[in-house]
């Protein structure tokens, strides 16, 4: 964990949850692991006051906790989650996502439920129920938007049916889940306790063995901390059957369910479960999101919104591990089948005018060429055969299924709509495959109108050169992507192969390599020609190290946005007068009468930078949930 | 002329109509009466010792090759130390000879080197020319030769100096003609999502230009009097990919413009103050520079 990751954590507390939890935070990430005694010495506050503290840390899963025992004592260690305090950044998007998705009414259910950190259901339910009137999240004072609960402010909520029904879809598709016990402790115990378990249960003989034994453990333990998830794959987890819940089969049922995905209402809620917001799972939201963003400036508006659709698809069946590697979900195993996009895909969407024929545009070459070849596809050539032959079996294929349905060959005018709208994603989808990025794969023969597949990981590698590329050239110019690039796709280098590849003058570039090798992008290996080192005498090789400036990057923008945040405080500071005449009830909703003009101007002038700021604030945020989760 | 025996002179008067044959002592005999190697020999070493002939080395046979009047008369005025220096760079041909090289050779005294030198420059025997390998190097080469190509660096060198805007406008010219290939003509009754940029050729479509015809096209374009082989246009293309203006498709064996976003996001990390910072290292919460004084946000703040 590095410095500034540290800094921003602590503000991200301090924002939110005020000084007493920042100090707390503090002192749990500089020192790391503690039990509760060291941690009171080093807070320098009274143990009550920090135990009190540490209860809504960890109710919002900021820290962690686990009891050892040591030596027939039970010692509680606490730890600080900071991914987990991370995540304060992300209410806003969390809720704007499920806002779209579900409505305003499902985005107040799981707002309320960021707020809470994690709560039982039938509490859940109780306090709507009181409190339906006056609204569980007041209105906030000026300037603390990064807390997303403004989203409260909608439509009230009548009935707890209707919150449970909310809380049912969003459970069915992972967007909150049940609180486990493991989901409490660091993962470093959890797979310790296991350990400890498995071994137990071995019994060692000799010193030859033990390397035997050893690796089994190793399978075990990692087997094991699979199945601690492995209860998430269930999509009815934490949920239970409305008519015959004594039942207790509800496994068969889920796999009837998955298949007709239609029997919502079927499941109500274990009102003892205790639930939480699943992060991960929006992660993965976020980077599709980012998916559809770009291939929207490579190829095209309208193929971006079907590629959208089917990664909407994806993300129905996924649900998001996040691991030490970074985020884990079954992109590259589910196939999405053309007939699942064209059934959900909005028919506003123009399919034809957004992709040109080949034979309407140029017939000089193309024809030519195309003759030469005999009237073989091109990508026959090609290492990776995607989107090959698309053209010849599309029509039989489509016939196929149309006779198949309706037994004849005449078809009706619907069918024949669908037969054309197929075509055309299919379309649209050949083209994501045949670019050089490979935004999805095709899956042979798998289903009747081509199956696909998106290799997430991969391409979100793709992404981060690119962006990493982008950065580059918004600091150092183009010259200097020119540079990384060069080296990247070749490896070591010297200056004068550099200069002869790039095409520039040795002496042009030396300044920019200069740069680039100051901030980290580029590094220097240096080969002596003789023995004594002279500089003279010596090769000095250009080489470029993904992870070292991933690491270096990211440093970077922790360190970035803390000073967004604390600029804003700065402001803050600055205009405190007049916010805090602002946030009086009195004068809230009557400034325009109660404010003088100049206040009114700073007002305005106040707002807007720290809308300016909060918005590059979350622009980096993006940036890092690039280089660090995704 | 006149100093030659007739003998002498009519072998060659006969051979030096070919000036760039080599002859073996054989072929020579073949002008000889009557083939006596005796004779042949004296008119081999009267030739050598004018001038009128030079040996060479074939593999392990000797083979002569016969000198053209103006270069005789060329060396006859010199002296004997511009003759050897002369005869130095006349055998390094169109690569050049540097002039320490030549010192070395000559076993002459610099100062009387940089003299010879300098008549022969000014006899227009010689010329200094520049290598793009080492550009502080003198070097030198006969007046009548050009160099090669590994001392004037190739088509995008000037006076062994990177010819950057050349090479920029190129750079240009093959975008704008790979960019009108890659995507179909906007029609004027173009409607809806057309309205919002290019629209993509669909996948399969074959007509993106090769590395040939964009060669073809640089050569009818009339950009450049310089010859560009393929080489040198893929090098071009290269540097373009590089760029990230270009990529290749088809296998690799076409190229494509990259869709261009008019007026597109700058990053969030470089566009707000701190990523551009330049005092970004010395920035801490209780150092010199922190937030709260940053000037930089304050101008970009300002700028709303």
């Amino acid at each position: 964990m590095q410095q500034n990751a540290v800094e921003l954590c602590t503000i991200l507390v301090k924002d939110t949850y005020g000084e007493l939890s920042s100090r707390v935070v503090a002192i749990l990430l500089e020192y790391g692991r503690s039990a509760l005694h060291t941690l009171v010495r080093r807070v320098k506050i009274p143990e009550k006051v920090v135990k009190q503290t540490l209860v809504v840390l960890i109710q919002q899963h900021l820290v962690l906790h686990y009891t050892h025992d040591e030596g027939g004592r039970d010692t509680t260690y606490y730890e600080c989650n900071w991914l987990q305090i991370y995540e304060l950044l992300h209410p806003g998007r969390i809720v704007r996502t499920i806002e779209e998705r579900f409505g305003a009414d499902a985005a107040a259910v799981v707002s309320n439920f960021l707020l809470l950190g994690h709560a039982r259901v039938s509490d859940f339910i109780a306090a709507y129920g009181i409190s339906s009137k006056g609204k569980p999240v007041g209105a906030l004072p000026n300037g603390t938007t990064i807390n997303a609960s403004e989203a409260t402010n909608t439509a009230p909520i009548t009935t707890a049916s209707q919150i449970s029904k909310h809380i049912v879809a969003l459970m069915q598709e992972k967007f909150l889940v049940p609180v486990q016990l493991h989901h409490m402790h660091p993962t470093v115990d959890t797979k310790n306790a296991i350990r400890q378990k498995v071994t137990s249960e071995q019994t060692t003989t000799t010193a030859a063995m033990q390397t035997r034994v050893k690796k089994a453990i190793d399978e075990k333990v990692i087997e094991k901390m699979e199945a601690l998830s492995a209860d998430l794959d269930n999509r009815n987890f934490g949920l239970k059957r409305k008519s015959d819940h004594q039942d207790g089969r509800p496994r068969k049922r889920t796999k009837y369910s998955a298949m007709q995905g239609a029997d919502d209402d079927e499941w109500e809620i274990d009102s003892n479960v205790v639930l939480r917001v699943n992060h991960a799972k929006f992660l993965a939201i976020f980077r599709n999101e980012e998916l559809v963003r770009w291939v929207e400036t490579r190829i095209g508006k309208v193929t971006s919104l079907v590629y959208a659709e089917l990664l909407k698809h994806l993300e129905k069946t996924t649900i998001g591990h996040r691991t030490e590697k970074g985020l884990v979900d079954g992109g590259k195993k589910t196939v999405i089948s053309t007939l699942d996009i064209s059934n959900t895909i909005s028919k506003d969407i123009d399919l034809v005018n957004s992709i040109a024929s080949a034979h309407s545009a140029y017939n000089g070459t193309s024809q030519k060429r195309s003759m030469a070849n005999g009237g073989n596809n091109p990508f026959d050539v090609e290492e990776n055969e995607e989107g090959d032959s698309d053209d010849y079996d599309l029509d039989a294929d489509l016939d196929d299924h149309d006779t198949t349905m309706n037994g004849t060959h005449d078809l009706s005018s619907a069918a024949a709509e669908k037969k054309e709208q197929l075509q055309h994603i299919r379309k649209h989808l050949a083209l994501l495959a045949e670019d050089n990025n490979q935004f999805v794969t095709k899956q042979e023969g798998s289903m009747q109108y081509g199956g696909w597949t998106v290799d997430t990981d991969r391409l979100c590698q793709l992404m981060r050169t690119r962006e990493l590329e982008q950065i580059v050239e918004e600091r150092f110019g183009g010259v200097a992507t020119r540079l990384v690039r060069i080296i990247k796709d070749k490896g070591k280098m010297d200056e004068k192969g550099l200069a002869d590849t790039a095409l520039l003058r040795q002496k042009d570039i030396r300044a920019h390599l200069g740069a680039l090798h100051e901030r980290g992008f580029l590094h220097i290996q240096e080969v002596p020609k003789t023995a004594e080192r002279l500089p003279a005498r010596t090769f000095y090789f250009f080489y470029f190290d993904e992870k070292m400036s991933k690491v270096a990057l990211l440093n970077d923008f922790y360190k970035s946005m803390s000073r967004i945040l604390q600029r804003i405080e700065h402001e803050r500071g600055l205009n405190s007068m007049l916010l805090s005449k602002a946030d009086r009830t009195d004068v809230k909703g009557h400034e325009e009468e109660l404010l003088t003009k100049k206040e009114l101007a700073d007002l305005i002038k106040w707002q807007r930078s720290e809308e300016k700021l909060l918005g590059q604030l979350m622009r980096i945020d993006r940036q890092v949930m690039m280089f660090r989760d995704w | 002329m006149a100093d030659l025996q007739a003998l002498a002179r009519s072998v060659y008067d006969t051979c030096i109509s070919n000036p760039n044959k080599l002859y073996t002592s054989s072929e020579i005999l073949a002008y000889i009466p009557r083939r006596d190697a005796q004779v042949l020999l004296d008119t081999i070493n009267e030739l050598l010792g004018l001038g009128y002939l030079k040996t060479l080395k074939q593999g392990d046979a000797f083979v002569y090759r016969f000198v053209t009047k103006d270069a005789v008369d060329r060396t006859r005025t010199l002296t004997s130390d511009e003759a050897m220096v002369y005869q130095h760079i006349e055998s390094s041909a169109r690569e050049g000879i540097w002039t320490k090289t030549l010192k070395t050779r000559t076993n002459l005294h610099p100062t009387v080197l940089q003299r010879c030198l300098k008549t022969l420059e000014q006899q227009r025997y010689i010329k200094s020319i520049k290598s793009v390998k080492f550009p502080t190097r003198k070097i030198y080469m006969l007046a009548d030769l050009t160099p090669t190509i590994e001392v004037t660096g190739g088509p995008w060198f000037t006076d062994a100096e990177l010819d950057a805007d050349f090479i920029n406008a190129l750079l240009v010219a093959v975008e704008r003609f790979v960019a009108s290939r890659s995507f179909p003509k906007q029609r004027p009754n173009a409607s809806g999502a057309a309205a919002g940029g290019l629209i993509p050729f669909e996948a399969g479509y074959t007509g993106y230009p090769t590395l040939s015809d964009i060669t073809q096209w640089v050569k009818n374009s009339n950009l450049t009097e310089v010859d560009l082989s393929e080489v040198d246009i893929r090098a071009l293309l290269d540097v373009l990919i590089y760029d990230g203006k270009l990529e290749k498709v088809i296998g690799g064996t076409a190229y494509k413009a990259v869709k261009k976003v008019e007026g597109a996001a700058k990053q969030g990390f470089t566009e707000a103050p701190c990523g551009r910072c330049p005092v970004f290292d010395l920035c801490s919460d209780d150092g010199p520079v922190n937030a709260g004084n940053c000037v930089y946000f304050e101008k970009w703040l300002a700028e709303i």
